[in-house]
């Protein structure tokens, strides 16, 4: 039978057949045979290429410190969702989807970097020079400098730093890493001008500066932190599936559960009576002129 | 908050009554709707408070530690995502070969061109909208890359074992 494609899959990435799978040119069962690593062929997948040694090292460090934070949002955003028993998939798809401005791999940070770097170079200024504007520019305004804090790690995120450390013993030091530290630098510098307390680096802080500098682009460090993030919230997903109660609200438990009725502390209006149909009109009248709703709004 | 006052759920109750609210006060209902209380329960102080408990990991202002290894650490000495896998699921360090074999596993799971999951991802929209989807498309009958651990032991292998025993395929070993 003759068939007439409706459409075709553009696409730079892959290839498939009925025998292989080719991965920008190369069969990925060679690649698997040949010895390369699961880092080797994310740089395959996003950069099209071999990455050196050194290369390989940093991407590994940075995603397997990345892999697991415990309770985060993105795990308590698995397991929550794992309460209810869907398939496992849901639960991963539900910890990605907490990632956003201060949680997750953070593509924001990278933008950031980039954003600024460009500008140093059209306004003729120093890779130093440039990180003192953008830390004035975000703290003038009041917004959060991305890579900068982490609200469980007061003192220093665990991670930060080693990646930062390491990225200089595998001499992979570029303008990335140096704009970074400098960014540090003029961010302690103002917070303690201001009187305000330590704010250390994150791990995207430096996690995404030592993908960028080994060639990652924000985009590719997001979906790299997100798959392996993704790896351990469905961990956590599968143990409250496997060892935990379904739901999270059983009584039968001697621990209050994390959906006890108990746990709910209600703030908002005291209960009232819901007026009849006939009364509506006047009541919903009255209630906008008085305007206390309006404490409520959200 | 808590229950209201006893004077409080009373006369709220008498005056619903008095009302009346639709069938709620129908007496084929199995509770008198007018005796019910008003206001959340309150805190349970029989029971241990809730905790967010894991075997997998925890962490602390200074650490984040996995099946009691500090993930810090265990990039330090060398080791990776494979091993932390393992680390994860398993409570254990793999030997080489069993590393080997997850990092062999995980490339060829890695890419599948133009499967169901890369297709939906391709609609355009914020990054993260077409990762979801992807996500959520990788079901039983698809390779999982952050769930494949977990497709190779509980479904994958058994389904495929089970199914080259019944067509003399291979010897299960």
């Amino acid at each position: 039978m003759r068939r007439e494609p409706l459409f075709r899959r553009k696409t730079s990435i892959s290839y498939k057949t009925e025998e292989k799978t080719v991965l920008r040119g190369y069969n990925l069962s060679d690649l698997a045979e040949e010895g390369y690593s699961f880092y080797d062929a994310i740089f395959v997948l996003f950069q099209n290429r071999i990455p050196t040694d050194e290369e390989e090292k940093m991407l590994k460090y940075e995603m397997g410190v990345f892999l697991e934070h415990s309770m985060s949002p993105s795990a308590v955003g698995a397991i929550g969702v794992s309460a209810g028993r869907p398939n496992l998939p849901v639960c991963v798809a539900a910890a990605v989807s907490t990632f956003g401005g201060v949680h997750g791999p953070g593509a924001a940070h990278g933008y950031m970097l980039n954003k600024y770097l460009e500008r140093a170079k059209k306004e003729g200024k120093t890779v130093d020079e440039m990180a003192k504007t953008l830390v004035d520019e975000y703290l003038d305004a009041g917004r959060p400098v991305m890579g900068m804090g982490q609200p469980q790690h007061i003192d220093s995120d665990p991670r930060a730093e080693p990646i930062h450390l390491k990225q200089e013993e595998l001499e992979l030091e570029g303008v990335y890493l140096e704009f970074q530290r400098a960014v540090e630098k003029y961010f302690h510098a103002r917070r303690k001008k201001d009187g305000r307390s330590y704010v250390g680096v994150n791990v995207v802080g430096s996690g995404n500066t030592a993908l960028m500098e080994i060639g990652f682009s924000p985009n590719a460090g997001w979906c790299i932190g997100s798959v392996v993030r993704g790896y351990s919230c469905a961990a956590h997903a599968l143990f409250n599936m496997k060892k935990g109660r379904a739901w999270g609200a059983s009584r039968n438990e001697p621990m209050v559960q994390m959906i006890d009725l108990s746990m709910i502390k209600y703030v908002g209006p005291e209960d009232r009576i819901v007026p009849k149909q006939e009364e509506r009109q006047e009541y919903a009248k009255k209630q906008k002129e008085e305007g206390e709703y309006k404490k409520w709004v959200i | 908050m808590g229950y209201l006052s006893k004077e409080k759920q009373d006369a709220l109750n008498r005056e619903k009554k008095e009302r009346g609210i639709g069938n709620l006060g129908d007496p084929k209902n199995p509770f008198d709707y007018y005796e019910r209380e008003y206001g959340t329960v309150p805190r349970d102080t029989n029971r241990a408070p809730f905790q967010w408990v894991s075997e997998v990991a925890y962490k602390n202002v200074h650490r984040i530690v996995a099946r009691g290894y500090d993930t810090t650490e265990l990039m330090e000495e060398g080791y990776g995502v494979i091993e932390v896998l393992f680390v994860d699921y398993q409570a254990r360090i793999p030997t080489v070969e069993e590393g080997q074999m997850l990092n062999y596993v995980m490339i060829m799971a890695l890419e599948d061109g133009m499967s169901s999951p890369a297709a939906i991802s391709r609609i355009r929209g914020p990054l993260q909208d077409v990762s979801d989807p992807g996500l959520r498309g990788l079901h039983h009958g698809l390779w999982a890359t952050p769930t494949a651990p977990t497709r190779l032991s509980a479904t994958g292998s058994i389904t495929y074992l089970n199914i080259a025993d019944e067509k003399g395929l291979s010897e299960p070993g």
